[in-house]
C-alpha cells in the first residue's frame, strides 16, 4: 500500500499538546512547511484500474442531471474513498461504473475495457457489494455462495475453492449450514462482502459495507479489505463513516452536487483544503479572552469560538503562527495545543461540502 | 457450460427458497387440497341427477275416498316421503303441522280443510319450510301438483267409462317421454369432484402470482436484483430459473389434488374423480394451464412495485378470474349470459378442458381450442414479463 503523509494521531501535522510558551514559539518557528503534494499524479493507461471521463448520468424522468461531467482515475492497487453528501451522485456513480445504468454521455474504462466492448468480460472486472444485504434470507451461507458463485461463471472446483475462500473470508465456517436469516447483521455484512469477492475480482466497488454494524465485525472487515488491497485489489469504498475512510483509505475522491469537486491523497487534501486554519485548546477560562486578542492579529482572517476549541482562519498558518503564539505569551494566555490544518477527515470534508443538511438520496 | 450452471444456480435457489417458505407452500398445495374435500362434499348432491333424498311431506286430511286417493297418489311419488294423519278434528293438527315445516321437521305439508258440515274436502293448503331452496320447493309443489293431477284425471276416466261403457275409453297417453341421462342435449353433466377437483387446483396454479410475485419484489427490495445485474448471467436464465421450480410445485399440487378426489373423497362419501381415459390430453391440459398460470405470476411481478401491490392486486384479480371463471361458482348456475362472459377467463379455459377430458372422456383433439387459448396467455403473459424484466436488469 502506497505510503501516504502522517504525522500526529490525526493524520496530520504534529498536535503539540502540553507544552510551555516558548517552546510552542521555538517549535512553530522551525516547523517545517509541508511541500505541497499532488492531488493527483499524472496517469498512466496501464496503470489505471478504472478511466472515467467527462461522464454524465441523469434518471429517466429527472430533470438534472445527477452526474455532471465527472472524470475521475483510480490506479490499480489503489484504495479510494468516494465521499459525498446525501444526493451527491455517489451511487450514481458507482451504478454507471458497475453499469447498471447508461451514462448520458463520457467515457468508463475499467482496466482499459468498456462495457460496450465486451459486457460480460466487463463484468467479470468488477465486484460490487451493494448497500442493502444482497442476499437470499432462506438460503444458508454455502448455498449463497454458491449461487451467487455459480451466476457469476463459477463451476467445479474453482467454485469450490472461491466458496471456501468466502467462508473463511467471513468467518462464517462454522454457521455455513445456518440461514442466512438466522445471521446478526455483522454476520450478513461479513457474508455481502464475501459473496463480492467470489469471482476474484480485480476492482472491487464497496457501497457503504459497513453501514449498521458493531465495531467487532468492522475491524474485521477493515482487516480483511486491508488484506485485498494489499494483494493488489483495487478498492473503492463509500461510506458515511469518516473516520473509517480515513484509517482505510490513501486516496480520496469528494463528489456533491454530481461533480466531483476534489480528488487526491488524503493528506494532500486536508493540507489543500482546510490548510488554512489553526486550531488552538485553552483552559475554557481564557479562551474568550485570548479570541478577542487573536482577533486583532494581522492576517487573522476569522476566529471562531467553540469552548475550549478557538478556530483561526488565517491567509498563512505557518507565517502567523509564530505572531499568535507571541500576542498570547504577551498576554500570560497559554494555549493547551496547537494544531495546523484540518483535525481529520470530517473537517475537511465539512470544510469542502458545507455544514447544510442534506436530505437527498 | 456457464450458461448451464448459471441456469442451475437460478433453478436450486429459487427452488430452495420456494420449499422453505412454508406460507407459500401452505397456501399452494394444502388450500387447494382442503378446499376439494370440503367443496366436493357440500355440492355432491348439487351435481348429481336424481334428488338426493326424498323430500319428507307431511299430508293432513280427514278420512275420505278423495283423502285416501290423493295419499296414494302422493306416495307414488318416489320423491316425496309422505307422513299421513287422518282425523276428523284437524284445527289443532294443522298448527301442529305447520310449525313442524316452519321448524323444518319436513319440506312441505299438504292440508285438506274439510268442509263444514261435510266430510269431503274442500280446499288444499300447501306449506313449504322458508329455508327450503328455491329450485327444491319448485320442484317439492310440482311434484305435489302432479299428484292432484293424477287424482283428477283418474276421476275424469271414471266419469268417462261410467257414461261409455262401450267407447274406447281413456288409457294412458299414447306418448312417452324418457328424460335423457345426463341432460337435455345428451352430454353428460360434471360429479361434484369433477368441478371441484380441477377447479381448486386451477384457482391454487393461479395463486402462485402472489409468491411468486413477492419473491421478486422481495429481491428487487433486497438489492438482490442489483447485484444480480452487476454479474455477467442474461435476464433470461434467471426468468427461466424462476418458471421451473413453480411448474414443478404446481404440477405436484395438482398430481395431489387429483389423487386426493380419485382416492380419498370416496372415503369420506363423496364422489370419486373418474378422469377419463387420456393421460396425454390431460398432461397437455395441466402443463397449458400451469405455463398460463405462471406466465400470469411472473407479468404481475414485473408490473407491481410493492408486496402490498403483489398480494393484494395478485389475490384480487386471480379470485375474479375464479368467479368469472366457474371456479368459486360452478357455470352450470350462472345464467346464460354469465355462462358466455365466463369464456373470458383463463381458469374457464383450463376448467372446460379438464371436463372435457373427465366428462366427455375427450382427448387431444377434443381440448385443443382449450389448451391453444391457454398457451396464447401464457406466452403473450411471459414475453411482456420477459421484456420488462430484461429491461430492468440491463443498464438503464
Amino acid at each position: 500500500m502506497p505510503g501516504r503523509p502522517r504525522g500526529g494521531p490525526c493524520g496530520l501535522l504534529p498536535s503539540l499538546a502540553w507544552c510551555n510558551t516558548a517552546t510552542l514559539l521555538n517549535m512553530a518557528a522551525s516547523l517545517p512547511r509541508p511541500a505541497p503534494e499532488p492531488l493527483a499524479r499524472p496517469p498512466v493507461e496501464a496503470d489505471l484500474a478504472v478511466d472515467i471521463q467527462g461522464l454524465f448520468g441523469r434518471y429517466r424522468r429527472a430533470e438534472r442531471d445527477s452526474i455532471e461531467d465527472v472524470s475521475l482515475t483510480v490506479r490499480k492497487g489503489a484504495l479510494l474513498g468516494l465521499l459525498g453528501p446525501n444526493g451527491a451522485g455517489k451511487t450514481t456513480l458507482l451504478s454507471m461504473l458497475c453499469a447498471l445504468m447508461r451514462p448520458r454521455s463520457g467515457t468508463i474504462a475499467v482496466h482499459g475495457l468498456s462495457f460496450a466492448e465486451a459486457p460480460d468480460a466487463y463484468k467479470d472486472l468488477i465486484g460490487l457489494a451493494p448497500q442493502s444485504l444482497a442476499l437470499y434470507p432462506r438460503l444458508t451461507a454455502r448455498e449463497n455462495l454458491e449461487t451467487f458463485g455459480r451466476l457469476s461463471g463459477l463451476s467445479g472446483a474453482r467454485l469450490r475453492a472461491r466458496v471456501a475462500f468466502g467462508l473463511e473470508f467471513a468467518g462464517l465456517q462454522d454457521l455455513a449450514h445456518r440461514r442466512v436469516e438466522t445471521y446478526s447483521g455483522g454476520q450478513q455484512r461479513r457474508l455481502n462482502l464475501a459473496t463480492t469477492l467470489l469471482p476474484d475480482p480485480p476492482v472491487l466497488v464497496l457501497d457503504e459495507p459497513t453501514v449498521g454494524i458493531d465495531p467487532q465485525s468492522r475491524h474485521a472487515i477493515h482487516e480483511n479489505l486491508r488484506a485485498l488491497n494489499r494483494a493488489g485489489k483495487t478498492i473503492i469504498y463509500t461510506s458515511h463513516y469518516l473516520d473509517e475512510v480515513e484509517q482505510l483509505c490513501d486516496e480520496i475522491a469528494v463528489l456533491d452536487n454530481g461533480r466531483l469537486i476534489a480528488q487526491g491523497a488524503l493528506g494532500a487534501l486536508l493540507a489543500r483544503f482546510t490548510g488554512n486554519r489553526i486550531e488552538l485548546r485553552f483552559d475554557p477560562r481564557t479562551v474568550e479572552a485570548a479570541a478577542d486578542i487573536l482577533r486583532t492579529v494581522a492576517g487573522v482572517e476569522d476566529v471562531a469560538v467553540q469552548s475550549p476549541l478557538l478556530t483561526l482562519v488565517t491567509d498563512d498558518p505557518y507565517r502567523r503562527l509564530p505572531a499568535i503564539l507571541k500576542m498570547l505569551a504577551h498576554v500570560h494566555i497559554r494555549p493547551l495545543s496547537v494544531a495546523v490544518g484540518a483535525r481529520d477527515l470530517e473537517q475537511a470534508f465539512l470544510a469542502l461540502t458545507g455544514t447544510q443538511l442534506r436530505d437527498g438520496s | 457450460m456457464r450458461r448451464a450452471s448459471q441456469l442451475w444456480a437460478a433453478l436450486v435457489k429459487e427452488t430452495l427458497g420456494l420449499v422453505r417458505d412454508k406460507e407459500a407452500l401452505l397456501m399452494l398445495i394444502v388450500m387447494p387440497a382442503v378446499f376439494v374435500l370440503i367443496m366436493s362434499l357440500a355440492l355432491q348432491d348439487t351435481f348429481r341427477q336424481n334428488i338426493p333424498r326424498p323430500m319428507r311431506v307431511m299430508f293432513l286430511a280427514g278420512p275420505g275416498v278423495s283423502t285416501e286417493r290423493l295419499l296414494a297418489a302422493l306416495r307414488h311419488e318416489h320423491s316425496l316421503t309422505v307422513s299421513a294423519r287422518i282425523t276428523r278434528d284437524d284445527r289443532a293438527e294443522r298448527a301442529r303441522v305447520r310449525t313442524l315445516v316452519r321448524e323444518g321437521h319436513a319440506a312441505l305439508a299438504v292440508v285438506l280443510a274439510a268442509r263444514p258440515g261435510s266430510s269431503r274436502p274442500r280446499t288444499a293448503i300447501l306449506y313449504a319450510n322458508p329455508a327450503l331452496p328455491a329450485q327444491m320447493r319448485a320442484l317439492g309443489i310440482s311434484l305435489v301438483r302432479r299428484a292432484f293431477a293424477r287424482v283428477a284425471s283418474n276421476r275424469l276416466a271414471s266419469i268417462v267409462r261410467r257414461f261409455a261403457p262401450h267407447g274406447p275409453g281413456v288409457r294412458a297417453a299414447p306418448l312417452r317421454l324418457v328424460v335423457a341421462k345426463g341432460g337435455l342435449d345428451g352430454a353428460p353433466t360434471p360429479t361434484s369432484a369433477q368441478q371441484n377437483a380441477p377447479a381448486w387446483a386451477l384457482l391454487a396454479m393461479f395463486f402462485l402470482t402472489v409468491p411468486l410475485s413477492v419473491a421478486v419484489i422481495k429481491e428487487r427490495q433486497q438489492g438482490i436484483i442489483t447485484r444480480l445485474r452487476a454479474l455477467p448471467v442474461p435476464s433470461w436464465v434467471l426468468l427461466a430459473g424462476k418458471v421451473l421450480p413453480y411448474f414443478l410445485i404446481n404440477s405436484v399440487q395438482l398430481l395431489m389434488v387429483l389423487g386426493e378426489a380419485m382416492y380419498v373423497l370416496p372415503l369420506l362419501g363423496g364422489d370419486a374423480l373418474t378422469i377419463g381415459h387420456a393421460p396425454l390430453a390431460l398432461v397437455v391440459v395441466a402443463a397449458s394451464a400451469n405455463l398460463a398460470a405462471i406466465g400470469y405470476g411472473l407479468l404481475l411481478a414485473t408490473l407491481v412495485q410493492s408486496q402490498e401491490q403483489a398480494t393484494s392486486f395478485g389475490a384480487v384479480s386471480v379470485l375474479i378470474m375464479a368467479a368469472i371463471g366457474g371456479i368459486l361458482v360452478p357455470k352450470m348456475v350462472m345464467p346464460a349470459a354469465m355462462q358466455e362472459f365466463s369464456a373470458i377467463s383463463p381458469m374457464s379455459w383450463g376448467l372446460d378442458g379438464f371436463q372435457a377430458i373427465f366428462v366427455r372422456g375427450d382427448g387431444l383433439t377434443g381440448v385443443l381450442p382449450d389448451t391453444l387459448r391457454l398457451l396464447g396467455f401464457g406466452a403473450a403473459c411471459l414475453l411482456v414479463a420477459a421484456v420488462r424484466f430484461h429491461r430492468e436488469l440491463r443498464p438503464q
